[in-house]
């Protein structure tokens, strides 16, 4: 390598190393870009005996650390993260969704129900209306339920929310990593077959089909 | 001196089915003059139409939550004195020395029953 050669290296060094220090600080640098630029600074040590033992050691724990997060990569690839953020979380909140809306209307069912019993009640001699009255204040207190199930549920879709949001990060730091992957491992997700292929319900709202509609295939 | 069962009271929740829940209690403990709102500031614009002699509010809601309600309600010089019970799942040490801090009359943590809600309107408003 000629003095020159060196001389225009190191400032392409010091500028690549400025250039890092800046992005890093700023937060504005990819995985992707990672493991490239530590290739790159790898390249700037001397090769075989012509670099020091810390030149040597500096090459070997890039080297290192390339392979790291290429394997990281790799395996976060291999997660699927884009099938997390694009079916399971949709699915378990649509689920829970549901879960709170079936409970609310079931809930206003029970609470209809208990108001025709009452009004019933100012029909029967006080004693029989104090037993009836009894059981439905007895029946308001457990539809307490209801709020503190759909509070909790809001929690849980509220922390499904949140690592979707953090999925989402991984499948934009790894896309093209994770799109090489899906390529060359199509699904080998294996289909139930049979009777279990049958074993999907409950459906949400919408998307079976409808008493209506099975009673039209027995007509 | 006997609490009076057609008295004014306002419930306020963001969640209808807890509403209807409360309105049914109270009724069977032969409350009738109740009204609602759903959120703070609904509670806010109610209580300052009209006299109420009583506020049963949740905690969490939105915009306005039951906390700075009773905020709101203990800086107004015309309801600062108005009863106020917290109904609400806040059930950390913290949010009830928050409320008690705040001024609130009395607190009962959701899931709660008919008697639990009957001994604190004793307490707040007197025997009935």
């Amino acid at each position: 390598m000629s003095r020159d050669t060196v001389l225009v290296d190191d400032a392409h060094l010091r500028d690549l190393l400025t250039q890092l220090k800046t992005r890093l600080e700023g937060g504005d640098l990819n995985v992707e870009e990672i493991s490239d630029l530590i290739e790159t600074l790898a390249k700037f040590l001397p090769p075989g005996a012509g670099a020091s033992a810390d030149q040597t050691r500096i090459f070997g724990e890039l080297d290192e650390l390339s392979h790291i997060i290429r394997k990281m990569k790799s395996e976060i690839a291999s997660l699927r993260p884009d099938d997390i953020k694009s079916e399971y979380i949709p699915n378990a909140t649509d689920e829970l969704d549901a879960i709170v809306d079936a409970t609310a209307g079931a809930t206003h069912e029970i609470l209809d129900a208990m108001d025709a019993l009452e009004a019933f009640a100012a029909t029967l001699p006080p004693e029989q209306a104090e037993i009836v009255t009894g059981a439905t204040m007895r029946v308001y207190e457990a539809c307490n339920f209801q709020d503190i199930t759909g509070q909790r549920t809001t929690k849980v879709i509220k922390a499904l929310k949140s690592i979707e949001e953090r999925v989402e990060g991984l499948v934009s730091a790894f896309g093209d990593e994770i799109a090489r992957f899906a390529e060359q491992n199509p699904r080998t997700k294996k289909e139930a077959e049979g009777e279990a292929a049958l074993l999907n319900g409950p459906q949400l709202e919408g998307k079976g089909v409808s008493q209506a509609d099975i009673d039209a295939m027995f007509n | 001196m006997a609490v009076d069962p057609n008295m004014p009271i306002l419930i306020v929740d963001d969640y209808k089915t807890m509403l209807r829940i409360i309105r049914n209690l109270l009724r069977q403990l032969n409350f009738t003059n109740i009204e609602e709102a759903t959120d703070g500031s609904m509670a806010l614009r109610k209580l300052r139409e009209k006299p109420f002699s009583l506020v049963i509010s949740d905690w969490n809601m939105e915009p306005m939550t039951g906390l700075q309600l009773l905020k709101e309600v203990r800086a107004d010089a015309k309801l600062k004195d108005l009863p106020f019970i917290m109904i609400t799942a806040e059930a950390k040490t913290e949010n009830v020395v928050m409320a008690k801090k705040a001024g609130v009359s009395n607190y009962i943590v959701k899931p709660f029953n008919a008697e639990t809600l009957k001994g604190k309107l004793t307490t707040v408003i007197g025997d009935f």
